[in-house]
C-alpha cells in the first residue's frame, strides 16, 4: 500500500514537471537567445548558453533609430486600453438591455445579435475591407478600434451572467424612484467585476496579438500595431535573429504579465464559460 | 405609484433600453451583417478592384469546386484537425486528472504553466518553432542527433511538415481543454466514487464508469470548439511552412486567404468562404445546441 502511494506521488511529479517543461521550454529558449551575441545564436555545434550574456539587441529592438519597436508597444499598449474599455462598454450595456429590460422588436434584435456569432470571420475578410474602405477608415487608427468594437460572444457571456441575477433588488430599487440606467450603474456594473476582468482580458489579448486585420487594413508603417511591426522585422533582409528573437521576447511580455496578474480569475473564469 | 407615473416609467424604459442596445447591434449590422451580406451577392460576380462588376451565376462556384487545391486544402484541414484534437484532448484529460490528485499549490502552479502558452500570440510562436526548427541551427536537430537520428528539414520535408505545425498547435490548445476538463471533473458528485469505491471498483473502474460518462457533455463540447478552431487555423501554416511542400500544410483558410491576396479576381475567394462559412456554422450550431440546453448529464 505504501508502496502504491509512493508510485503515485512520483507519477504526478513526473507530470508537474513535463508540463512544466514543455510550456515553457519554448519560451525559455528564446529568452535564453535573445541575451546570445548573434555569432552564438548560429554557432555550430549549438551552444545552449550564451557564452557571453548580451544586450546588443534589445539596443537594438528598443533604441536604435531604424528598428524600433519601443513606439510601437506603447502605441499598441494605449490602443489596446482604449479597445478594451470602449467594447466592456458597448457589450455590457447592450447586454444588460438583452437580460432586464423589455423593448419593442427585443427578440428581432437578439436573433441579429445571435446570427452573427454563427459568421466565420473569413467569410467576411474580404467585404469587411470593402466596408471600411467605403467608411474611409483604412490607415487610421480606428479600423483597428472600430469595427472589432461589438462582439456577439461577449453580449451572449456578460447576459447569460446579468440574467442570474435576483430580481428582487433590482424592483425595489425601481420602486423608490431608481430608473433603468442608475439600475445598471449602481446594481450591476459593482458586481460586474469577475466577468469583466475575463472578458477584458480576452479583448486585450485578441487586440494585443492581432495580425491578419491590421495587416490589411494598415499599410502607413507608423501605424504598424506590435505584431505587424514584428511580422515587418522578420522580412527584412538587414534583420538578424537575434534582433528578431529580442522583439518577440518584448511583444510577448505584456501579455505574460497581465496574464500573472490576473491568473486566478482568469483561471476561475473558464468555470464560467457556461458548459454543464 | 399612480397608473399614469407607471406608463411614463415604462416608456421611459423604452428608451433606456434602446439606447443601451442600439450601439451594439448598429455596430454589428455595419461591421458584420452588411459584409457577410456582400459576400453573398458579390459572390455571384465577376469582381475586382480594378474593373466594374458583371453578374456571372455559379461561375465562381465552379472555379472552386473544379480546383484541386480546395479539396486538398479541405483534406489538409481534417488532418490537421485530427491530429490537433486527438493529441490535445487525450493530453488535456491526463493533465486534468493528474491536477486532481494533487495538493493545492502544486496544483495552481500546474494550472499557469499549462496555461500560459494560450496567451502567445500566432505569429510569435510560429516564429519561436521556426527558429527551433532550423536545419542548421535548430535545437530540435541538435537533440536527435544527440540520439543518433539524422537531422530533418522540418518545415519542408513531405513526411515532417504536418508535424512542424502540429505541435505548435498542440502546445497552444491544451492549456484552455485542460482548465475545462477539470471544471467539468470538479462538477461530478463525490459520492458516485464513495459508493463505487464501497462496492469494491478500483481506481480503473471509475474512471471507467463515472468519469467518462459525467464528462460526455463537456468532450463534445470541446471537440466541436476544438474542431471548429482547428478547421480555421491558417497562421502556423502560413508562417513556419507558408503552406508548403506542394500545399500539404495549405489548410482551408489559408487556400482563401491566399486566393485572396494572390487574384486577380475576388469572386472564387468569396464563394470558397462561404462553402467553408456553411460547414464552419453547421458545427457551431451544434455546439450551441449543447451549451444552452440545460439537460443534466446521465450520471
Amino acid at each position: 500500500m505504501k508502496n502504491r502511494r509512493f508510485i503515485s506521488r512520483l507519477l504526478i511529479w513526473v507530470v508537474i514537471l513535463l508540463v512544466a517543461f514543455s510550456a515553457m521550454f519554448p519560451l525559455f529558449w528564446m529568452v535564453i537567445s535573445s541575451f546570445k551575441k548573434n555569432a552564438d545564436i548560429i554557432a555550430l555545434p549549438l551552444r545552449f548558453w550564451p557564452t557571453k550574456w548580451v544586450l546588443d539587441n534589445y539596443e537594438l529592438i528598443l533604441f536604435s533609430k531604424n528598428f524600433n519597436i519601443a513606439y510601437s508597444l506603447i502605441y499598441t499598449f494605449i490602443l489596446a486600453v482604449i479597445f478594451t474599455v470602449m467594447t466592456l462598454t458597448v457589450n455590457s450595456t447592450a447586454a444588460y438591455g438583452f437580460a432586464r429590460l423589455e423593448f419593442r422588436g427585443k427578440k428581432f434584435l437578439w436573433a441579429l445579435v445571435m446570427i452573427t456569432m454563427f459568421i466565420p470571420g473569413i467569410s467576411t475578410l474580404v467585404t469587411s475591407y470593402t466596408v471600411v474602405a467605403r467608411l474611409r477608415m483604412i490607415n487610421t487608427i480606428w479600423v483597428l478600434i472600430i469595427p472589432g468594437l461589438a462582439s456577439s460572444g461577449m453580449i451572449f457571456f456578460i447576459r447569460q451572467f446579468y440574467l442570474n441575477f435576483p430580481l428582487s433588488l433590482e424592483e425595489a430599487a425601481l420602486v423608490d424612484g431608481s430608473t433603468a440606467l442608475k439600475n445598471f450603474i449602481y446594481i450591476f456594473l459593482p458586481t460586474s467585476g469577475p466577468v469583466f476582468v475575463i472578458q477584458g482580458i480576452g479583448a486585450f489579448l485578441g487586440f494585443w496579438n492581432n495580425y491578419l486585420w491590421p495587416a490589411i487594413t494598415i499599410s502607413n508603417e507608423k501605424l504598424y500595431p506590435v505584431m505587424l511591426l514584428l511580422e515587418f522585422f522578420k522580412s527584412q533582409r538587414a534583420m538578424k535573429d537575434g534582433a528578431v528573437l529580442v522583439g518577440a521576447v518584448v511583444t510577448s511580455f505584456p501579455p505574460i504579465i497581465l496574464f500573472l496578474i490576473f491568473q486566478k480569475h482568469i483561471i476561475e473564469g473558464i468555470k464560467m464559460s457556461g458548459i454543464k | 405609484m399612480s397608473k399614469e407615473s407607471f406608463l411614463s416609467q415604462k416608456r421611459a424604459v423604452q428608451y433606456t433600453a434602446y439606447l443601451l442596445v442600439l450601439p451594439a447591434v448598429l455596430l454589428l449590422i455595419i461591421f458584420n451583417i452588411t459584409p457577410i451580406l456582400y459576400t453573398l451577392r458579390m459572390s455571384f460576380y465577376e469582381w475586382s478592384f480594378y474593373k466594374d462588376i458583371t453578374f456571372i451565376g455559379w461561375d465562381n462556384y465552379r472555379v472552386i469546386v473544379y480546383d484541386k487545391r480546395f479539396w486538398q486544402s479541405i483534406l489538409v484541414g481534417f488532418e490537421f484537425t485530427f491530429w490537433n484534437m486527438s493529441i490535445s484532448m487525450i493530453l488535456a484529460f491526463i493533465i486534468a486528472l493528474s491536477i486532481r490528485y494533487m495538493n493545492r499549490s502544486a496544483a495552481s502552479v500546474t494550472k499557469v504553466f499549462v496555461y500560459i502558452p494560450t496567451i502567445i500570440a500566432g505569429t510569435i510562436v510560429s516564429y519561436i518553432f521556426g527558429f527551433m526548427y532550423n536545419y542548421r541551427y535548430g535545437i530540435l536537430n541538435t537533440v536527435i542527433d544527440f540520439f543518433g537520428i539524422r537531422p530533418q528539414t522540418w518545415t519542408t520535408g513531405p513526411s515532417t511538415a504536418m508535424f512542424s505545425i502540429v505541435l505548435p498547435s498542440i502546445w497552444q490548445a491544451v492549456g484552455v481543454k485542460t482548465l475545462i476538463f477539470l471544471a467539468g471533473m470538479n462538477e461530478i458528485s463525490p459520492t458516485y466514487y464513495e459508493a463505487a469505491a464501497l462496492d469494491g471498483a478500483g481506481r480503473f473502474k471509475q474512471m471507467w464508469y463515472i468519469t467518462f460518462p459525467c464528462l460526455r457533455n463537456v468532450s463534445v463540447y470541446l471537440l466541436v470548439t476544438g474542431a471548429v478552431a482547428a478547421m480555421q487555423m491558417w497562421d502556423l501554416s502560413n508562417f513556419i511552412t507558408g503552406g508548403g511542400p506542394q500545399g500539404m500544410t495549405t489548410t482551408p483558410v489559408l487556400y482563401i486567404y491566399n486566393r485572396f491576396r494572390n487574384d486577380d479576381y475576388l469572386g472564387p475567394s468569396l464563394a470558397s468562404a462561404l462553402l467553408l462559412a456553411i460547414v464552419l456554422g453547421c458545427i457551431s450550431w451544434v455546439v450551441f445546441k449543447t451549451v444552452s440546453s440545460d439537460k443534466n448529464i446521465d450520471g
